[in-house]
């Protein structure tokens, strides 16, 4: 993806608006996939589609040096979770919303996997989100679950980068914790390559 | 970095949420009509054939088959437009404010995953089939109350079945257990639209909702899997049935009928060869699924002829509250 043709296609739907549609074709997935794991999917749907109209009546003020429209997105998504949950009061309750649809009518054949260990740590994971700072939540799930870097959670939340990689140490110091108290060897998770 | 990722174990329990399939849509629908706004142009919003929608993104696994029998002689697609005549006859229901449409439904699933869940089992994977019965009550306002008792499992593995309760997997499936689940938001799968009951234009929308991707099912099965999607546990008006009834009969579906229900099937290759037929009973209300898998599957062991998925549901009725209708 020409991630770096963001801030010309938003520069150029100054002038023809229909162009912005190209930034919803690119980002919408992923910022419902971030939307729907805060909030779950229902509203994580509504959540998305409000992030790409405040994001198209605000472009004006979209910074044309950015390499990318997603932190600016993340972060219009991440301040209407934040709205949402004021409203709604309920913050931590959405980790309930995580688990999967118990009206789902076809069970996913890889889901044994994913429910044994879901009920494994899904009450102390439950309870260290519930423990974590709200900032430090945040910056989890941007950085863990919508898989911005570093540098795309900093733009996301403005906040320093060093701020972030704080934040993250004390949210990887608890999931480790976690994964000892389940029983998991170190090496057995997933790799990722990340930019710093 | 490729040192162990601890945020794994969030993932891991997090899962993937559903694709957003009718909220995408929806979503650019909304994009479309401000940038519309803006340019000033008075043109409809623009739709994309794009929508994954919840129910019809059911991508069902692997594996096998046998003869499967149809109840009823083959009949032409004129089944359905008798059927969809006949719907069009019905009288709408008016759904009181408040009230609730209540369907009761059992379902048997497909459930499986790796073998290292089940001790003492080496194959790679394996699988069984977990009954349910449920009873809902759906609400307008998106009000949910589902009240869900989970039946033992049938195996197709005597060792997976000793396992299985060996390792607890019957108490992480709740079997014997009946749960109620209550949703106090949204769990419509198609917010906001309105079904068309012209024929033509109900096809122009449900071509939008289906995906025009690589890998999906052939549109003929996206279709009849979204006519079920629609009319599943829901009040729809006869006419939208009817309307839904008369899109199916433009498809290639193979047509059987009784005096009292038609049921249209479909056989399609899938990763496996499968058989997915709806039917529907003499008011076109939904009345049952069943996917079959039409080859036998060596691992996970599935015998031919299994049906993966199977749902009946009893015609939906109003309700005026949760303590109704009486056991």
């Amino acid at each position: 993806m020409d991630e770096q043709g963001d801030a010309r296609i938003i520069l150029e739907s100054l002038e023809d608006p229909a162009r912005f549609a190209e930034i919803f074709e690119r980002h919408h997935d992923a910022v419902y996939r971030y939307a729907a794991y805060r909030v779950g999917t229902e509203v994580g749907g509504d959540v998305a589609a409000e992030v790409f109209l405040r994001a198209f009546a605000t472009r004006h003020r979209f910074r044309s040096d950015a390499s990318s429209a997603r932190p600016w997105l993340f972060g219009i998504a991440t301040n209407l979770v934040r709205d949402h949950f004021r409203k709604t009061a309920r913050g931590h309750r959405a980790v309930a919303a995580m688990r999967p649809d118990p009206s789902a009518e076809v069970v996913w054949f890889e889901d044994v996997d994913s429910r044994v260990d879901a009920e494994r740590v899904h009450g102390q994971l439950a309870d260290a989100l519930k423990a974590m700072r709200g900032p430090d939540r945040e910056v989890l799930f941007l950085y863990a679950l919508a898989g911005l870097t570093y540098r795309e959670v900093a733009e996301a939340l403005e906040i320093p980068i060093g701020t972030v990689q704080s934040r993250l140490f004390r949210v990887r110091a608890k999931l480790r914790n976690i994964q000892r108290g389940i029983g998991e060897s170190e090496g057995e998770g997933s790799t990722r390559d990340n930019e710093h | 970095m490729s040192t162990s990722d601890e945020f794994e174990v969030l993932r891991r329990a997090v899962g993937q949420p559903p694709p957003a399939g009718v909220r995408r849509v929806r979503a650019r629908e909304q994009l479309d009509a401000a940038i519309d706004a803006e340019v000033g142009r008075d043109r409809p919003p623009t739709r994309r054939r794009r929508g994954v929608v919840a129910a019809t993104a059911i991508a069902v696994v692997t594996a096998a088959a046998v003869a499967y029998l149809a109840v009823g002689s083959r009949a032409p697609a004129s089944a359905l437009q008798a059927l969809a005549e006949a719907a069009r006859q019905v009288d709408p229901v008016e759904v009181p404010s408040g009230a609730f449409a209540y369907t009761r439904s059992e379902h048997i699933v497909l459930v499986g995953g790796p073998g290292d869940q089940f001790p003492g089992v080496e194959d790679e994977l394996v699988a069984y089939l977990l009954p349910t019965t449920r009873e809902s009550w759906i609400r307008d306002d998106g009000y949910v109350q589902l009240v869900t008792d989970t039946h033992p499992p049938t195996f197709f593995d005597p060792r997976v079945e000793a396992a299985y309760f060996e390792a607890g997997l019957d108490r992480l499936d709740g079997v014997g257990e009946t749960v109620t689940t209550v949703f106090g938001e949204v769990t419509d799968p198609f917010p906001g639209i309105v079904w068309p009951t012209d024929r033509d234009e109900l096809e122009a929308l449900m071509e939008e909702l289906i995906p025009d991707e690589e890998g999906q099912p052939p549109r003929e099965v996206q279709l009849l899997e979204l006519v079920a999607a629609i009319l599943r546990e829901r009040i729809v008006e006869p006419t939208v049935r009817a309307a839904l009834l008369e899109v199916l009969a433009t498809l290639d579906l193979e047509v059987t009928s009784t005096d009292d229900a038609v049921t249209v099937t479909v056989t399609y290759d899938q990763a496996a060869q499968l058989r997915y037929s709806v039917t529907f009973d003499n008011e076109a209300n939904l009345i049952t699924e069943t996917t079959i898998l039409l080859d036998a599957s060596d691992e996970p062991y599935i015998p031919a002829g299994t049906a993966i998925r199977h749902s009946t549901y009893t015609p939906p009725i109003i309700v005026p509250d949760l303590q109704s209708p009486l056991p």
